[in-house]
């Protein structure tokens, strides 16, 4: 073989090589797939010069260039206005019992429809939906669901209620806040589980559209929040105040993981910041930790951790107080804070025994907060 | 051969292969003990070696720094353990908590650096050493290395923890080298030395301690199969194998949902298998059935050893309950031996994590269960899931599952949550809560999990529909011995959990068409060998086949272990003579090289032949059962012929030039190929035959080649 052909040879190689790796990379682009994305804009942000934008949802205040997209991966400035990709668009629907989310004195006995985006403001260890919360939207499957579609599912349904959770119901806020408009003109109600990390003035909007908040505190400690959530505790703090000013029905839960946010102090000055800002009537909810996702085999909360933390939150003057995930538990029932028997005997979700009557103890007529129809 | 000639290669090779051993032990307790991560491990340990050797020219070579050389390996090797260790405060990671595959692959990269590095360099010092023989350092060596995994094996880990084993082994080996070339001076250097080791393992449980904080480490006890630590939280203890979680006491929902949904299938069973986990809980739900005997098999017997020191005796009692038979044995080597027949079979063991435990999920273990169950019997088995979204990995490991279990049995039915059962059988299964609340109310079961109150949202049959829909419309895989694809779809949803790179790439290997993976690496390598041959270099005729045999021998390696496990089950100490019969091969071989007379690229081409011949044999019986002793036999042949290789190339190519290490670090560079792309992917995306074949093709170009070159020469 003489230097031509070697050359024709080698030049053929790599134009083959070329026309390969073009192909390679077309594959690699398309891998991603073609995701199904809205393009609804915002609400709450600030437009700044230079095409850049400040998000002000929640607390991070992300600053953003042009085609530059939020923590929360599912907002982006596209020329200077941002929008929210997933307007419309869930990836999870399901039915389930409100006593699931756990919502203990919010028309119990009933079914939710749950619904969620993709995306979150925040990064938990220990997400339980981490699959869809610790994604891009474009890496889930998304589903159209208008606000007149959801709606009309739960009615269909005979959920008297929907519930934004999963995710971080925060970050598809614009949805959360049409759909919970179209519901309540449809006598559904609206129910949100979030982490609480929400700036006060959109949250003082979505007060008057929603009928129940569940905030997740997931530690009484900024330590905490900043090495496995991510995120800042006072935020949190804030949120809980609005909510309970507002009038609208709250309940928190803390979720207990041994050794991180389990000590008996912590709890101790979490409880009496409970009682001082917000009062004795607050559901509050110790829930096990099962092991999950980055901290999978982490061991699971001891129960009697549970009960100390319990027995604490009753010492220091909450009325009611749950354990939560641990089937069969006593605490899992509400009991009167006066005349101390049960009325309403719990076990897992399941409601066996209601003693209300009028939103009172049938044996002692005590009200018992919460709404009940 | 005076001793002096003799410990320099023979430590290098002994301590090279035992410290590799006990990093790979100590690295997965940190790492995900999987292949793939044995894999990257392997892969980083021989390209550090690879590089060692070939950059071994730029260092001036000296009796003083040869010996300081050993010395500080000596030392490098604990330092390391310690780093591993305390691995997790500079990830800033919780104890047990995964990290995805790039602190992996960094970890891996570091660690191997300091340590096979200095070795690769040492192989280079030691020829210098001996006056340029090549081959009589690298018989030594592999003699050192042979016999370091059978003493590791069978002395070492048995009877010492991993970090009291790299101790001992470190103080022979600077004892050695003291003894072989040490001086009155460097006395106290080897005593310091020694006391450092000393320190170190006397370090080992407090920095087990330190390392579990805020948690409560109470026991810790290296076993054969892997590091068990046991954990008090409270009341609470949780067992851990290579950090993963076996069991935490009191935990009824993962003992109740392993058994309860299964035995409901059938509650008038009477014989009953569960394969691995009884002793975390399950024992004592089988029991709650009153008809029901459990033969429980497990392979690790410190396991329960160790459980019955920890818990409490009204848990413990359940192992001695004379309903309960226990055995210690590979659970599928038990049920190819046992003629029972059985009314249900649980399989209580791991999701299919690693290739070893693949085998319990392959279509010749399922039609094996099937074998062993009676007419109407019932197999399950649990993996973990999500409860409220099916990811496209999660549907392809979840379906290749499903679709593999149909090939045994016509009737399945999946419990969806974070864990979904799957139910197996020939005859209906219900998992419809009505019907399952009815039996549990009959059998007045005392459940806290399984219960009524918590099954009617469980399985609301709009997520058991949602579920088996998303599963049956996923892609059709079925997972099999020779290729685990379950095992890789495991690995890629693995790594969805982390953010990196990783998350993606796994992913879109999965979905690449074979074309990239396989064919165009390929045609890359025939252009270089058509591009060498051109270029009429002698020195490529000696080396490509280093490089070559060094990615088919690890790859043949890999494959023969996993495909020998199918075989006759996991046992202890059975890879570590594999790998001992190779090297004892390439020892022989190499013992032969150097006993030739005339060395010629003639006979290079020859034993290219031989490799040829030893992968057509090995594709051939990778349909039938051959006798045991024959994989010894034939990996002892495949080293044979390394052996041979490496010493008659090294001749030839060292003969116009004086790099001592290019060829050996060619070598270790082609395994350390070798080892990351067959282990991270390549098995479980193209399977045993197809990879086989491959490598039949790869050798084949590449004795086309050296035929080429002898036409030239």
């Amino acid at each position: 073989m003489n230097r031509r052909q070697f050359f024709k040879t080698t030049g053929g190689v790599t134009l083959l090589s070329c026309s390969g790796m073009t192909s390679l990379l077309m594959d690699l682009y398309a891998f991603g797939g073609k995701a199904n994305l809205s393009q609804v804009e915002a609400r709450y942000y600030k437009k700044l010069p230079e095409r850049e934008i400040e998000c002000l949802l929640c607390p991070r205040f992300c600053k953003l260039g042009d085609k530059e997209r939020g923590y929360c991966g599912v907002r982006e400035n596209i020329g200077g206005k941002y929008y929210t990709l997933v307007y419309g668009k869930v990836c999870t629907i399901n039915i389930d019992p409100i006593e699931k989310k756990p919502f203990f004195h919010f028309l119990p006995r009933t079914n939710a429809l749950s619904i969620a985006t993709a995306g979150c403001n925040v990064n938990c260890k220990f997400c339980q939906n981490w699959e869809i919360s610790q994604v891009r939207p474009e890496q889930v499957e998304h589903k159209d669901f208008p606000p007149s579609m959801v709606v009309e599912t739960a009615q269909r349904y005979a959920c008297p209620s929907i519930a934004y959770t999963y995710t971080e119901p925060v970050i598809f806020f614009e949805y959360m806040y049409d759909t919970s408009k179209e519901a309540h003109k449809k006598q559904v109600r609206n129910t949100v589980v979030t982490g609480g990390h929400i700036n006060p003035e959109p949250l003082q909007d979505l007060v008057k559209v929603v009928d129940a908040i569940k905030i997740d505190l997931k530690a009484f400690s900024e330590q905490f929040y900043a090495d496995y959530v991510r995120g800042e505790l006072q935020p949190v703090l804030e949120a809980i105040k609005i909510v309970a000013k507002s009038g609208i029905w709250l309940e928190i839960v803390y979720l207990v993981i041994p050794s991180l946010n389990d000590d008996v102090r912590e709890i101790r000055r979490m409880c009496q910041w409970l009682l001082e800002e917000i009062g004795p009537e607050v559901p509050v909810h110790f829930s096990r930790f099962h092991p999950m996702y980055l901290v999978k085999n982490l061991p699971p909360t001891p129960v009697s951790t549970l009960e100390r933390a319990h027995r604490v939150a009753q010492e220091e003057g909450l009325h009611y107080v749950y354990i939560g995930n641990v089937p069969g538990h006593k605490a899992e029932s509400t009991f009167c804070p006066k005349c101390k028997r049960v009325v309403i005997k719990r076990v897992g979700y399941h409601i066996q025994n209601v003693e209300l009557e009028g939103g009172k103890c049938r044996f002692c007529n005590h009200p018992i907060p919460g709404i009940w129809s | 051969m005076e001793l002096i000639n003799f410990f320099p290669p023979f430590i290098l090779g002994f301590f090279s292969l035992s410290f590799q051993i006990f990093l790979l032990r100590e690295f997965s307790v940190h790492f995900y003990g999987n292949e793939i991560t044995y894999g990257l491990l392997l892969a980083a340990w021989l390209f550090w070696g690879g590089a060692g050797s070939i950059s071994a020219s730029r260092f001036k070579f000296s009796q003083s720094r040869f010996h300081r050389l050993y010395y500080l390996v000596t030392l490098l090797f604990p330092i390391s353990l310690l780093s591993l260790r305390f691995s997790r405060f500079f990830l800033k990671i919780l104890p047990g908590e995964i990290s995805g595959l790039t602190p992996m692959i960094l970890a891996s990269l570091i660690l191997t650096f300091f340590i096979s590095l200095p070795f690769g360099i040492l192989f280079v010092f030691n020829v210098h050493f001996l006056k340029g023989n090549l081959p009589r350092v690298y018989l030594l060596e592999s003699l050192g290395a042979s016999l370091g995994g059978l003493v590791i094996y069978f002395l070492f880990i048995p009877f010492f923890s991993n970090w009291q084993g790299a101790a001992l082994i470190g103080a022979l080996s600077s004892l050695l080298a003291f003894f072989t070339f040490g001086k009155r001076k460097d006395r106290l250097s080897l005593v310091i030395i020694l006391l450092i080791l000393l320190a170190f393992t006397l370090f080992d449980l407090p920095s087990q301690k330190i390392y579990w904080k805020p948690f409560h480490l109470t026991q810790s006890r290296d076993s054969r199969y892997g590091k068990l630590q046991a954990i008090r939280t409270e009341e609470q203890i949780s067992l851990y194998d290579n950090s993963l979680l076996v069991y935490s006491h009191p935990n009824l929902a993962s003992a109740e949902e392993s058994i309860h949904f299964a035995l409901l299938q059938n509650p008038q069973a009477k014989n009953v298998l569960l394969i691995g986990g009884g002793v975390g809980g399950s024992l004592r739900q089988v029991l709650k059935y009153p008809v029901v005997e459990v033969d429980y098999v497990e392979l690790d017997p410190e396991i329960i050893h160790l459980s019955q020191e920890l818990l409490p005796e009204d848990e413990v009692k359940y192992l001695e309950s004379r309903r309960v038979h226990v055995f210690f044995e590979d659970g599928r080597t038990y049920l190819n031996r046992i003629a029972k027949q059985y009314d249900l079979i649980i399989l209580n063991l791991p999701e299919p994590s690693t290739a070893q435990i693949n085998r319990f999920y392959t279509k010749e273990f399922f039609l094996l269960a099937k074998e062993k169950l009676t007419e109407k019997g019932i197999f399950s088995f649990r993996v973990p899931s999500a409860e409220n979204y099916i990811s496209l990995e999660l549907q392809n490991f979840l379906s290749s599952l499903y679709f593999t279990l149909l090939e045994a049995f016509p009737v399945i039915e999946v419990v969806p949550g974070d864990t979904n059962i799957f139910l197996a059988s020939a005859s209906p299964l219900s998992i419809k809560h009505e019907k399952l609340t009815q039996k549990i109310e009959k059998l007045n079961l005392e459940n806290s999990y399984v219960i009524p109150q918590l099954l009617f949202a469980r399985l609301n049959p709009l997520r058991v529909d949602f579920l088996k829909e998303k599963i049956i419309s996923g892609k059709k895989t079925i997972n099999l011995d020779l290729i685990p694809i379950t095992y890789f779809y495991n690995s890629v949803l693995w790594s969805t959990q982390f953010k990196g790179l990783e998350k993606r790439i796994l992913s879109f290997l999965s979905e690449l068409p074979f074309f990239w993976l396989l064919d165009f690496p390929l045609l890359l390598f025939v252009f270089l060998l058509f591009f060498l041959w051109i270029r009429r270099k002698k020195s490529s005729f000696f080396l490509v086949p280093l490089a070559v045999m060094g990615f088919t021998t690890i790859i043949v390696e890999i494959i023969v272990i996993i495909f020998f496990q199918t075989l006759y089950g996991y046992l202890y100490g059975r890879i570590a003579l594999l790998l001992t019969s190779f090297m004892l091969g390439l020892y022989l071989g190499a013992l032969r090289g150097k006993k030739r007379k005339k060395f010629s690229l003639t006979q290079i081409l020859f034993i290219q032949f031989g490799f040829l011949f030893l992968l057509f044999l090995l594709y051939l019986s990778l349909n039938i059962r051959s006798p045991e002793f024959s994989t010894y036999l034939f990996l002892l042949a495949l080293g044979f012929l390394g052996g041979d290789l490496f010493v008659i190339s090294n001749h030839l190519f060292l003969k116009d030039h004086k790099n001592y290490g290019l060829g050996y670090g060619l070598d270790l560079m082609g395994s350390f190929v070798g080892a990351l792309i067959a282990s991270t992917f390549l098995i479980p995306l193209v399977g045993l035959p197809l990879l086989v074949r491959y490598l039949i093709l790869i050798n084949s170009f590449c004795f086309l080649f050296l035929a080429g070159g002898l036409r030239k020469h």
